[in-house]
């Protein structure tokens, strides 16, 4: 039996287990994954990969196939339900331009913990919307034009965003490529 | 050195994030099924109250239990952890009011600087029975975790050794901070060096804001003993100078296994 596309499976997803569940196998570890590097929490990312696939039983009247895959689709809503997590409405920009202590945090998990946690928290440190772009180009490796369709912002905004979040890691990150300042 | 993009591709690829539990599918089905029979979960809460019950009568007996046999023999239930520190601190916290008055808050003794084997609260009897419940249980539930914590540790491990071989200026850091109990950078600074007990220790001092005002901690950490604090003081801001708000200081460490590289006691 040939595969059914996403599309077929969410058409019958609200009155057939199986079809949604299948679903929920294809996305649910990008969606996951996603969410996680959004949130920092486990439980948080369970919360929103939840109500992603609960929310596509009441959004087949708004998940439009023309404007792009149902990948795309979950990944906005994931965006979105981790920004209400963050306490930000649809729209509102978080710190954007705001300087924040970049040196504080990772500086003391620095070879106390595994590698993995310093670069989430320099990455935490990061404004919002700048994590949102890094996030889905550097570890999504979603092309250009489909995280400006997820962002709901051009390209050029887009680079804009990844530049800027690129440049602040360089920041925070360069004490762990120096050996020299030790006291 | 700022790093190149390679480096910083490089280290960004280190964030891993841990695969999606099993119990989100469950979750899932169960919220699915759910939203297509509300309702249902009345016949299921009415089919559970009686084995709710059950568990509720059996808890509160455990607790009983344990109040008793706790009152009774307060170091017995200690021996359970299964616990294999080298070595076990007793602590004093006091507490500085004010009026210039000082407490005893707590006194406890913690394995390895770490985990908590007792805990006693001059002047709060009630908590003093409590904690003598609950430290225990605690210790259960540790041993009981050990396994999963032991092997987390174990891929920790091996991951940071596998960046310091990567990295030596990390490995050499890393020596130093083993060697001295500090890290480098703000917004730790060291403002001395104490022996405390015979060890000698490392002061290190930070400032961060509460409530809008700023708190000053300061630990001496002693490298013979894993950096584990013998002393900490935590000031607050009156009337814009600092105030020694709690101290906690170590009354006595006891050695438990004689492999340890500290000193024995004196």
């Amino acid at each position: 039996m040939p595969e059914q596309t996403d599309e077929a499976l969410l058409d019958l997803a609200g009155r057939d287990e199986t079809a949604f569940m299948t679903l929920f196998e294809r996305h649910r570890e990008l969606i996951f994954r996603v969410a996680y590097r959004l949130t920092s929490s486990t439980a948080a990312a369970e919360d929103i990969t939840q109500e992603c696939f609960l929310g596509l039983l009441n959004a087949r009247g708004r998940f439009d196939p023309a404007k792009g895959s149902l990948r795309t689709y979950l990944y906005g809503a994931a965006r979105n339900l981790a920004r209400k997590y963050h306490g930000l409405r649809d729209g509102e920009v978080d710190l954007e331009d705001t300087e924040i202590d970049e040196a504080a945090e990772p500086a003391q998990v620095f070879l106390q913990q595994e590698q993995s946690e310093v670069i989430r928290q320099a990455i935490s440190t990061l404004p919002l919307q700048q994590r949102e772009a890094l996030i889905l180009f550097q570890y999504e490796e979603l092309p250009l034009d489909e995280i400006a369709a997820i962002l709901g912002i051009d390209i050029g905004a887009v680079k804009s965003r990844l530049h800027r979040a690129r440049a602040r890691l360089r920041r925070i990150l360069t004490p762990y490529f120096e050996g020299s300042n030790a006291r | 050195m700022i790093p190149s993009d390679e480096d910083l591709n490089h280290l960004l690829k280190a964030w891993t994030v841990p695969p999606s539990p099993d119990s989100l599918e469950r979750r899932l089905r169960r919220a699915y099924r759910d939203r297509n029979t509300r309702g249902v979960w009345r016949r299921w809460v009415s089919a559970l109250t009686p084995a709710a019950g059950m568990f509720a009568g059996i808890t509160a007996g455990a607790v009983v239990f344990l109040l008793v046999i706790a009152q009774a023999f307060p170091q017995s239930l200690a021996g359970l952890s299964g616990t294999a520190s080298p070595f076990t601190v007793d602590y004093e916290e006091i507490e500085y009011k004010a009026d210039g008055s000082s407490a005893i808050r707590e006194l406890f003794t913690s394995a390895g600087g770490g985990l908590v084997l007792s805990s006693e609260f001059p002047g709060d009897p009630l908590r003093t029975v409590q904690q003598r419940i609950l430290d225990p249980l605690n210790l259960i539930l540790y041993r009981i975790a050990a396994p999963i914590r032991e092997r987390q540790v174990a891929r920790a491990e091996a991951r940071i050794n596998a960046l310091l071989a990567n990295h030596p200026e990390l490995a050499k850091l890393r020596a130093e901070r083993e060697r001295t109990c500090t890290l480098p950078g703000p917004p730790w600074t060291v403002v001395g060096n104490e022996t405390i007990l015979n060890y000698a220790t490392t002061g290190t001092q930070k400032v961060w804001m509460e409530e809008g005002k700023p708190v000053r901690l300061t630990a001496w950490s002693a490298p013979d003993l894993h950096c584990v604090a013998l002393k900490s003081t935590t000031e607050k801001t009156f009337d814009g100078r600092f105030r020694l708000a709690y101290e906690r200081r170590a009354l006595k460490v006891t050695m438990n296994a004689p492999a340890t590289k500290a000193n024995p006691q004196k």
